[in-house]
């Protein structure tokens, strides 16, 4: 499961669901082995199921897009901090 | 004074301001990164990965470093580490074959009987024995004191998932503990040199170097590359990196994945590894020549942008000797118009520093409280008051004409004279100065060695390293691979 890329994988994705049990703290009932709720700070690949997998690796995805954003944020913080320092140096240094 | 001749000196002056134009450029770009990171073209592929560690006398991290990789967040069945021994002559054999037996089946001694030729070879000692069967779909290549975070192999792995994607680098810190003055310059120029640049060169989908700890190769483009490392180079990362865009690949730095490295607490150790990496650059620029300023439709190698962004570094020593040439002729012939050019160049590397310093704290927010000091005087303490006296000139001459005063100097023109000229050569004096700190330590004033890093600059002297690189090249000097020594002072965070 692991060693194919993820076009490949996701062919099949209720095999991969009934070959691995829940993990630990997952539901329990008689659902409990399709629909396995996701640990939190579980290992990604400990998540056996394709779908659950997929959340979790878009979850950790979506904080790396808003990290990156948050940078461009402060690039914009950065440029105001020169701007503002030339309107000092016009007004107060020369 | 010809104004032909006038303006030429002024050209040559405005030269220094290259590299401060690159730097800008390349920092603003990154604003455009969340659009250009490659993130949504990745998935969660996780193939099966040989590690290779080259080693060469690294007992006193190889432990550490393979209990960290036996806990990465991944698959433990997708993982080996082949530890290549290049022949040392320490504790390694014994400590690759302990962790070999207490994982077994996941770590794989290999030794070189005859070693010290360099870590290109001893990596192609690995590679034959890895390619040697199917089982590696990824190969991660690394420095045995390089220490990964958990999750960092899987956020590499992820971008692999995209066929187009031949290799992936990680952001590398400085993880030294205690450190000193030096590895903390180190930890900013790192942030500077990889969160912040290789960023932009995402945007610009071109990679100037892969990190030599943290290259993660898909097979096809190890293969694509004949299974093998360039072994005439000193920078065999930069070479690997050049060829796998030469062919098409893309290369993609993933900020958000980190690992952890040991650096020089020496300025000796620093310009021993300095130099390799500079001299490597020399190679690679010669080596490329064809490619500079071709834009091509499969790689972005002779991109314009990234052309200029690679010279202004790799000439930067050149450029700040012209500038400073240029003024101290300016001087003497146009006396009004030195001042002029001078002010407006320092005023932009004012602009610059604050800009880029700034950035790149905000980038990595724990940098900025370890290291915060020595981001301020990367420069070197004597720029900064250069800086300042341009940025602020009313009340720097208030303040310089009273030290004349107690001093009993006379505030005139003949007297500033002195004054004027140091400042003009300072751009490229720093370096100097920044260089006698690696003279000094070797001797009895060994303590003071940090005071001429402040003074002179970490920059700078990053930037005479560079210029020593250009001599040793000319004169033809034989290629050593002086090996950092590691000593396993690694602290990363679980």
């Amino acid at each position: 499961v692991t060693g194919t890329r993820p076009a490949a994988r996701h062919r099949a994705p209720h095999r991969a669901r009934h070959r691995h049990p829940a993990p630990p703290g997952g539901r329990s009932g008689p659902d409990a082995r399709a629909v396995p709720a996701i640990p939190a700070g579980a290992p990604l690949w400990r998540l056996a199921p394709a779908e659950a997998r997929l959340e979790r690796h878009r979850d950790e995805l979506d904080r790396d897009v808003r990290a990156e954003r948050r940078l461009a944020r402060r690039e914009l913080g950065c440029l105001v901090l020169v701007a503002v320092f030339l309107l000092v140096r016009a007004r107060y240094l020369l | 004074v010809s104004a032909a001749l006038e303006w030429a000196l002024t050209g040559l002056v405005l030269l220094g301001a290259v590299p401060l134009v690159a730097a800008c450029g390349q920092f603003l770009i990154i604003g455009l990164h969340p659009y250009r990171s490659h993130h949504d073209r990745v998935g969660p592929y996780l193939p099966r990965v040989a590690i290779l560690v080259p080693a060469w006398n690294e007992a006193a991290v190889l432990e550490a470093s393979i209990d960290r990789l036996a806990a990465l967040d991944y698959p433990a069945d997708s993982l080996r580490v082949y530890v290549v021994d290049d022949a040392s002559t320490d504790r390694t054999p014994e400590v690759v074959r302990a962790k070999a037996r207490q994982y077994p089946g996941r770590v794989v001694h290999l030794r070189r009987e005859r070693g010290g030729e360099g870590k290109a070879h001893t990596l192609n000692h690995g590679l034959a024995v890895i390619l040697g069967d199917r089982w590696m779909q990824a190969l991660l290549i690394m420095d045995a004191d390089v220490v990964y975070e958990r999750d960092a192999l899987r956020r590499m792995t992820r971008h692999l998932a995209d066929p187009e994607v031949g290799a992936v680098t990680a952001y590398i810190k400085e993880g030294s503990v205690p450190g000193n003055y030096l590895t903390r310059f180190i930890a900013f120029e790192y942030a500077t040199a990889q969160a912040a640049q290789r960023r932009s060169q995402n945007v610009l989908g071109v990679m100037a170097c892969l990190a030599g700890g943290a290259q993660l190769h898909s097979r096809a483009n190890v293969e694509a590359l004949g299974g093998r490392i360039d072994t005439s180079s000193l920078a065999e990362d930069t070479f690997t990196t050049f060829n796998t865009q030469l062919r098409g690949a893309r290369v993609v730095f993933e900020g958000n994945a980190v690992a952890w490295a040991e650096e020089p607490d020496s300025v000796g150790g620093l310009w021993k590894q300095r130099l390799r990496w500079a001299r490597g650059n020399v190679q690679v620029t010669s080596r490329f020549r064809h490619l500079w300023f071709r834009p091509s439709r499969t790689h972005g190698l002779g991109g314009v942008t990234f052309g200029v962004f690679w010279f202004s570094l790799f000439l930067q020593p050149v450029f700040m000797i012209a500038s400073s040439v240029g003024l101290v002729v300016l001087f003497f012939t146009a006396h009004d118009s030195a001042y002029s050019v001078f002010r407006s160049l320092w005023l932009l590397s004012l602009m610059t520093y604050l800009f880029v310093t700034a950035f790149t704290l905000a980038i990595d927010p724990a940098v900025a409280r370890r290291a915060w000091p020595e981001a301020l005087l990367f420069p070197g303490a004597v720029s900064l008051l250069i800086m300042a006296a341009v940025a602020a000139p009313g009340p720097a001459g208030t303040v310089l004409s009273a030290g004349y005063r107690a001093l009993g100097l006379e505030w005139t023109e003949s007297g500033r004279a002195p004054l004027i000229l140091f400042a003009y050569c300072w751009m490229s004096a720093c370096m100097l100065v920044a260089y006698l700190g690696r003279v000094i330590e070797g001797g009895r004033l060994r303590p003071l060695a940090p005071l001429f890093i402040y003074l002179g600059g970490y920059g700078p002297l990053l930037c005479a390293v560079t210029f020593t690189s250009y001599l040793k090249e000319l004169r033809g000097a034989e290629m050593t691979w002086d090996k950092t020594e590691k000593t396993g002072k690694v602290a990363a965070p679980r």
